[in-house]
């Protein structure tokens, strides 16, 4: 029995869009994309896109929003802005449609309802990485508030103190 | 019974302290007091020692045993208190008076008895006698720091804090040198702080020019700081886990461990810096106030357990060989042409030609860190142009002592790209140095083709600005003396200390290109077996070189394939496999080297990734390198 096509297609064209998403991040206008070399980009990719596909296969977010929320986390301490981490989900989405508008072109409604849970499944990603990467953000925020609160009195004891200046 | 009087011993000149633990060693005595003990054997009657691995020894009363040990007479009050602090007197042992025997009869003496700490909580079980010592160093230094603070201060604390981390160095050459001359008196430890002064920034408002690269330099400073504070807590709180075997730098482990934890937390510092207002210049706060706001930004980073994975990973990825490893890292805005840029080319740092200035010798010391411009290197050489180099395990540039930073291959691949993410400046080249077996002599030089395959491997084989294939390490002349031609590898010797008779040989090899974010696990697994299979010398192209005429054949071998990288014979890739497995072999064999299956893994990668370069070549391979 020949598989699902949305199962043939997420296998099928897997080093396809794993490749082409890896390219079109390094030509991206993202500082930290750009920079990386393919053999160290792509690794992340394809982790990406495996638990991206796992979701719309299984129409189970569970999988996928805890890959996202966990990397969402770990690229703000990184110093990835939001929008750079979105835009890996938008390329995958991307280049997974341009694949499915070839393979698809004579499926008619079945092919719309195949799309429908491509875009559902990077709906889910994208929906759980800004809650989470704006959650973290606040909590940054409210440490921010506190040390420089800190910083602030120590910079006003300082100056009042005899031994200002410390160079020589 | 014995009393508690702890201000006696019954000696007519000084008292007498019986000792039995790490007291009882004389070198561990010299350091602490300064005095060369002569001790005579006696024995506590009434005593048991208690031993354990889990802890220091440490004597309790138990009515029918005894303890020998050693008496030591004529002790100085000076020398006492040195004990009492070594000892945690009141802590963590107390100091009793009490009666031995010797072979003069029964004396008087203070002993150190098992004080609270050691019988209630138990101090951590993987303390040594050397973390003691040094602790017990550091706070003597750091008495001597905090005498120059007015008192009473409340930043009195925060500024001995400080001063220690400027002075970081300097503290950690008086250990050193503690451990190597025990007894350094106070007033030595007091000039040497003095000497090595404060860093300040008032010398910018002076030189105008230098005030635009001012937050970049400021930055890599508070982050250096953080990644200090935390390496020392990783140290203290992880002590078992990060030690090292005295062969090599003791700051390996605990060094990655902090600096992989500040590279993946640089967003979070940046943010930081900004809204504490030390991620640009102001000319109202001083070097300590940026140094202050980078120990704020580290305690509020660390905790002990979000280190603690990273200290587990590395001990995880645990896969020592035998080949005592090290590496240097370079950067620079401008990669190689900053050899010979003048003022402003590069806009970031001036080539780190304020390196001195901004005392970044004294923060990156941990790392290693100094400018090269491939003639001489600073710290306090004056001002020059060149890469920033990190050579993790050079614990002095001046001197030029180092110890190799491990035998895992994972560790120091791990290191060098923590270093890549941390540095945020454009990654230059790796150098990767191996060291030999002492007294092994040297094989016949290798063949072109295997040094073509560690150029596949290491190298940097990506299209120039054309778009056209090369290896751009060669094709560039970057690793090219003009005098004597290709820098592929070459001879050096690594010494631990100044008076070192016997140095380490190490090959250094030159050609490899330090990428963002990269694994060099395999490149440094195929070095070691391709080093240990036949002992090849380097590729020595100096007149009196022994092999001139066939290294001059390898040289144009090698320049004419970077320019056009071609296949490699199916054999050719097979015979430099074989000779990388024989070599590992060799490794595991004589040097307790990697277990049979690692090898046979990593030979496996190794093969794979050079047949994937030949595919690629042949236009079967989608993308060079990819699906590895």
């Amino acid at each position: 029995m020949r598989p699902p096509p949305l199962t043939s297609l997420l296998f099928g064209a897997e080093e396809r869009v794993v490749n082409e998403v890896t390219k079109r991040l390094r030509e991206s206008a993202s500082d930290h994309y750009r920079q990386m070399e393919t053999i160290d980009l792509r690794p992340r990719i394809q982790a990406n896109f495996d638990a991206y596909r796992e979701a719309v296969l299984a129409e189970d977010a569970t999988p996928f929003s805890a890959y996202v929320a966990d990397v969402g986390r770990k690229r703000l301490q990184q110093g990835y802005g939001l929008e750079e981490l979105l835009l890996v989900l938008d390329t995958i989405f991307d280049v997974v449609w341009e694949a499915a508008g070839t393979a698809w072109e004579t499926r008619g409604a079945q092919a719309f309802d195949d799309l429908k849970r491509l875009a559902e499944g990077i709906s889910w990603g994208k929906d759980r990485l800004t809650t989470v990467y704006e959650e973290e953000a606040r909590k940054e925020r409210a440490a921010l508030r506190r040390l420089s609160a800190a910083f602030d009195e120590y910079l006003r004891l300082r100056k009042g103190s005899p031994d200002e200046g410390g160079g020589n | 019974m014995p009393t508690t009087n702890r201000g006696a011993g019954g000696a007519a000149n000084g008292v007498r302290v019986f000792v039995y633990g790490t007291l009882a060693d004389q070198f561990v005595y010299r350091v602490i007091t300064g005095e060369r003990p002569r001790p005579t054997p006696a024995v506590l009657e009434g005593y048991r020692i208690v031993t354990s691995l889990e802890s220091f020894p440490y004597v309790v009363p138990h009515r029918g045993s005894q303890v020998e040990g050693m008496l030591v007479a004529g002790i100085s009050p000076k020398a006492l208190a040195q004990i009492d602090q070594y000892e945690g007197e009141g802590k963590l042992y107390l100091r009793h008076k009490v009666e031995v025997r010797t072979a003069e009869g029964p004396k008087e003496a203070l002993v150190y008895v098992a004080g609270p700490e050691l019988l209630v909580a138990q101090p951590p079980t993987d303390v040594q006698v050397a973390d003691r010592l040094a602790e017990f160093i550091k706070s003597r230094i750091e008495k001597e720091l905090a005498a120059g603070i007015p008192a009473p201060s409340q930043l009195r604390d925060l500024e001995v804090l400080a001063r220690e981390e400027l002075l970081g160095e300097a503290v950690e050459d008086l250990v050193r040198e503690h451990f190597d001359h025990p007894g350094l008196p106070a007033l030595a430890v007091k000039h040497r702080l003095e000497e090595s002064g404060f860093p300040s920034l008032k010398w910018l408002a002076k030189e105008r020019d230098a005030v635009k690269y001012a937050p970049h330099y400021l930055r890599l400073i508070v982050k250096t700081i953080i990644f200090n504070q935390l390496e020392e807590r990783v140290r203290r709180d992880f002590r078992g886990a990060v030690r090292v075997t005295d062969k090599y730098y003791e700051r390996a482990v605990s060094a990655l461990a902090a600096l992989q934890y500040v590279a993946d937390n640089l967003g979070t510092i940046g943010e930081v810096m900004e809204s504490l207002g030390v991620a640009a210049y102001d000319a109202a706060l001083e070097y300590v106030d940026y140094a202050v706001a980078a120990m704020f930004i580290a305690d509020e980073l660390y905790g002990r357990d979000r280190l603690a994975p990273y200290v587990e990973r590395i001990k995880e990825r645990r896969a020592c060989g035998g080949a005592p490893l090290g590496y240097e890292a370079e950067f620079s805005p401008l990669g190689r042409d900053i050899v010979g840029a003048g003022p402003d080319e590069d806009p970031k740092f001036d080539g780190f030609y304020y390196f001195d200035d901004f005392d970044l010798g004294g923060r990156l010391w941990k790392l290693g860190g100094h400018v090269d411009n491939h003639r001489f290197v600073t710290p306090h050489r004056g001002r020059v142009r060149g890469f920033l180099e990190f050579a993790v395990g050079r614990y002095k540039i001046l001197g030029d002592l180092s110890k190799p930073v491990t035998a895992n291959p994972f560790v120091l691949s791990d290191s060098a790209n923590a270093a890549v993410v941390f540095a945020e400046i454009k990654p230059h080249s790796l150098h990767l140095s191996l060291q030999l077996e002492a007294g092994r002599p040297p094989g016949a030089p290798p063949a072109p083709q295997h040094l073509i395959c560690l150029l596949i491997l290491g190298g940097d084989l990506n299209p120039d600005e054309e778009g056209v294939l090369r290896e751009r390490r060669l094709h560039g002349r970057e690793i090219y003396n003009e005098f004597t031609g290709l820098d592929f590898s070459r001879y050096n010797e690594h010494r631990a200390r100044p008076d070192d008779d016997h140095p380490a040989q190490v090959i250094e090899y030159e050609f490899p290109r330090l990428f963002y974010e990269h694994s060099y696990a395999d490149l440094v697994i195929a070095l070691k077996g391709f080093q240990f299979a036949t002992n090849p010398p380097p590729l020595d192209l100096s007149p009196d070189s022994p092999h001139l005429t066939y290294n001059r054949e390898i040289e144009r071998e090698l320049l004419a394939w970077a320019e056009a990288p071609y296949g490699l014979a199916r054999e050719d890739i097979d015979i430099f496999v074989a000779r990388v497995e024989e070599g590992l072999a060799y490794e595991t064999r004589n040097l307790d080297g990697h277990p049979p299956a690692f090898c046979r893994e990593w030979l496996d990668k190794i093969e794979r990734k050079l047949k994937s370069y030949n595919a690629f070549i042949r236009g079967e391979g989608k993308e060079w390198l990819i699906g590895l």
